[in-house]
């Protein structure tokens, strides 16, 4: 048995776990198993910390032989993600587009089973529900556009994968629940942008997660695509998917006439009577395929499109860099000059993936011709024989003429779209956003390693205040190697020199004070440092230590 | 013309004109200097004049000006978290007196701390000298002093942060005045959205306008509309606004004076919304109270 589709395999899998039930942490979504068994609600910085991943890196492998460290630039593209604002704002809709769509779901709700099964397809097949109006959708899902390369799927992907993909539920407080709810589902669009394609990916991709037989079942005839769609809205219901991701949906522009809107007809139905929230990713290609039915159906939802520009050359692009910076095998580490930023912003345009790209081809370059380091005009070399087949596409951008940019479909900024964001306001939201992240992670690199060392340094028992002294002198003075391993041992031969008569003398005291509890002294410093060594927030230990003040203290 | 605005113009005066641009570059001892002439982060209640005006500051966006309950003055305030905070200072009944961006001076002072603790004393990112230090808020309570610094939660974690207030907390335990930080996290929004939705009424033109036997009728008929429990505060105004010939949004404007001048005490710890009922109001006026219960 052949299909005429070769499933493709383009989709993104996440892990299964077993149900555990938080605090739902609002009360509207207490009480359903299918909310309290999300990981919880993060905040904005846990959000970044989430997300951020960065390559092994070990300044030493700078010594090694040209073709390994050619293999450690690899790393980059694998392993290399900087949060930026717009990241915290796809993450936050995601987290509030899955629990939105879980509100009108509720497994413990007689007969939900049935009802949503038969609802989901009696509405798909015939276009109206036989027995209630179930669910009254307040969610719907958005649009995801943006120019390719700028790291659409790379962010949701992370997004996606800080979720469970399959939850198995057994036991819900007193109720027996036998029900494995899927969180989200992240597959392409297919190349001909053909529905039946798109089912088919579907069901296997739901065999694949649960093992089922759903593929066997329903696609092995010859189903038309009208049977198939009922059908699959039925899976996602009774499998309480909880968002489905349709990626590449510019493809849906190459399918024939009249596919491309009767897909979109579909996922605005699965919205409306499964409640099930779809998102579509696309470049702006798909623009005036979404323009039509389905952008009615995210109206009045309070989410508008995710526009997803090209960076600017701003402080979050230099913060971008900076990040990128720290990881060069070159012989010699180049500095990071305003002459770097601005040819790399001149090159890439501002476009996420080119950009890390061409960091690592120039790197590539540098090793491989033993240049020692990288320069701006081996990024520009590179850039003219490397990325030679975007040229016409980067020379539109950068000429700024929209009638130019225009042709290049898929690296089009239009400016039609910009009506649906107030553009100061999401100026703003930036602003804050990247000074967030940025004490977050810490800007300045060194912070970060002084207090790593420093708290290593609590950990072997030194007093916090010298502690944090001598990770601080260490760190400055060896500005040149901070990556090596041995900055921890050089901090502690400067801390053992300071403190041989504070704290050599008198190791007992130390110890027995800091299981005593964070208020040994009340210097904030030494407050948070301890607390963090305890795995305490700087809130918590603040507060522990009664520097927090309860801003009603004035109040009767 | 108002004082308030002799002060904007002085401050104008002092950028050396109203159309040159915001800041402009200036060692920074003669700029501690002018300002401490200029009367900063001098004097009280009406006389304070902030270390740092909105107009000082790279604009976050969310800076807002307000016209203080205590101190009849405008308040700068640089962000959405220093407002909220601002707001329940104002609520509150035992604080007199509120100085925002309290400056800590003299700067060697500062400067001294820092270098005793090994920290980079805050510097101005563009000319890289070291600048004033400020404390967000500065509440008298009576004749007590406490200092109030604001920062989001997130933030605690940046060692950096941390530093900078270790510096303002030596400063002020020098001068036996308490220091904490507010953060967003202990910060109760519903009774901030009541506060700031009644704030600017509390000097309502229209009590003296109307005087107060209109005023007072105004109360009586709102009061004996929201008794019935399923009227909204909305629409029991409006009945106000129709029996009295009043502009509409006139009695409800009414209402929200009457909360911020505490003559009704309502639950604050509830949203207000003019699309619900308004309920537990506590009149202090027992005659008025009686005529509400349709007594």
């Amino acid at each position: 048995m052949s299909n005429a589709i070769t499933p493709s395999n383009s989709i993104f899998r996440g892990l299964s776990v077993e149900a555990y039930y938080y605090d739902p942490q609002l009360e509207d979504y207490a009480g359903n198993p299918l909310l309290e068994a999300l990981p919880p609600i993060w905040d904005e910085a846990t959000a970044v910390r989430k997300m951020a991943s960065r390559p092994r890196f070990n300044v030493n492998e700078r010594n090694l032989p040209t073709h390994l460290r050619l293999h450690c630039v690899q790393r980059i593209a694998r392993d290399y993600f900087q949060p930026l604002s717009t990241h915290i704002e796809l993450e936050q809709r995601i987290s509030r587009l899955i629990r939105d769509g879980y509100i009108g779901r509720n497994p413990l709700e007689p007969n939900y089973a049935i009802r949503a099964r038969n609802d989901a397809h009696d509405l798909i097949a015939y276009g109206e529900s036989s027995l209630y109006p179930i669910n009254n959708p307040s969610s719907s899902g958005f649009a995801i556009v943006g120019i390719s390369g700028i790291g659409k799927s790379s962010a949701l992907n992370r997004v996606m994968s800080m979720y469970p993909q399959v939850i198995m539920h057994s036991k819900y407080k007193e109720h027996n629940l036998s029900l494995y709810q899927i969180v989200w589902m992240k597959m392409d669009c297919p190349q001909d942008g053909s529905i039946k394609g798109l089912c088919i990916n579907f069901f296997q991709a739901i065999d694949q997660m649960l093992g089922t037989n759903y593929h066997k079942k329903h696609a092995g005839g010859r189903r038309s695509v009208d049977e198939l769609l009922p059908i699959m809205a039925q899976i996602a219901a009774v499998h309480c998917l909880g968002v489905l991701i349709i990626d590449e949906i510019q493809n849906l522009s190459e399918a024939k006439s009249g596919g491309g809107l009767r897909m979109l007809n579909f996922f605005v139905q699965l919205v409306n009577t499964i409640g099930l929230p779809v998102v579509v990713v696309g470049t702006f290609k798909a623009l005036p395929i979404l323009d039509g039915e389905f952008r009615n159906a995210r109206r009045g939802t309070g989410q508008g499109d995710l526009i997803w520009d090209r960076m600017k050359n701003d402080d979050e692009w230099d913060f971008f860099l900076q990040g990128l910076w720290k990881f060069q095998w070159t012989n010699n580490k180049a500095k990071f000059t305003d002459e770097i930023k601005e040819t790399m912003y001149e090159e890439s345009q501002g476009i996420t993936d080119i950009a890390i790209k061409l960091f690592m081809l120039s790197q590539w370059r540098a090793i491989d011709t033993d240049k020692g380091c990288l320069t701006p005009s081996i990024i520009k070399s590179v850039a003219k024989d490397r990325l030679q087949l975007l040229q016409p596409a980067l020379k539109a951008l950068k000429s700024g003429d929209k009638s130019k940019i225009a042709k290049f479909g898929d690296v089009y900024a239009s400016l039609s779209v910009m009506d649906y964001i107030d553009e100061l306001e999401a100026k703003h939201i930036q602003e804050k956003r990247l000074e967030m992240i940025k004490s977050e992670l810490g800007f300045d690199p060194n912070v970060l390693i002084i207090k790593q060392i420093a708290n290593w340094l609590i950990d072997a028992g030194i007093e916090p205040a010298v502690a944090n002294a001598a990770a601080e002198i260490t760190v400055q003075e060896h500005q040149q190697a901070l990556e090596d391993i041995d900055l921890n041992q050089l901090a502690l031969k400067i801390a053992l020199a300071n403190s041989k008569v504070k704290t050599v003398s008198s190791p007992p005291k130390s110890t027995r004070e800091r299981k005593r509890g964070i208020r040994t002294g009340e210097d904030l410093r030494e407050i948070t440092s301890l607390g963090q060594a305890k795995k305490l927030s700087g809130y918590e230990s603040l507060k522990l230590a009664g520097y927090i003040k309860d801003p009603n203290e004035f109040l009767a | 013309m108002d004082k308030l605005d002799y002060w904007g113009l002085m401050i104008n005066d002092y950028k050396g004109g109203i159309f040159l641009p915001k800041r402009k570059r200036e060692s920074s001892l003669t700029q501690i200097e002018k300002r401490i002439k200029e009367g900063r982060g001098q004097g009280y209640l009406h006389d304070y004049i902030p270390w740092l005006l909105i107009q000082d500051v790279p604009s976050s966006g969310r800076a807002t000006r307000i016209r203080g309950w205590k101190t009849n003055r405008i308040h700068h305030v640089h962000s959405d978290l220093e407002r909220s905070y601002y707001y329940i200072l104002e609520w509150s009944d035992i604080v007199t007196d509120i100085r925002e961006q309290f400056p800590l001076l003299p700067i060697e002072e500062t400067l001294s701390i820092a270098e005793e603790l090994n920290i980079k004393h805050p510097t101005d990112p563009k000319s890289t000298q070291p600048i004033v230090i400020t404390t967000d808020f500065m509440i008298s309570v009576g004749n007590r002093e406490i200092a109030r610094t604001i920062k989001p939660s997130s933030q605690l974690d940046s060692h950096r942060v941390i530093e900078k207030f270790e510096i303002e907390r030596r400063y002020w335990a020098k001068r036996n005045i308490d220091w904490g930080i507010v953060t967003e996290v202990d910060i109760p929004k519903i009774l901030i959205q009541n506060i700031e939705w009644v704030h600017k009424e509390r000097h309502n033109e229209d009590v003296h306008h109307l005087g107060p036997y209109i005023v007072s009728g105004i109360e009586k008929i709102v009061l004996e509309n929201l008794s019935d429990a399923h009227t909204s505060l909305a629409s029991a105004t409006s009945i106000a606004d129709d029996k009295l010939g009043l502009e509409p949004g006139t009695s409800l404007a009414m209402v929200r004076h009457f909360i911020a001048a505490k003559r009704w005490k309502v639950n604050m710890s509830k949203p207000i919304l003019p699309s619900q009922p308004l309920d537990e109001i506590i009149i202090e006026n027992e005659q008025l109270r009686n005529s509400a219960m349709g007594g």
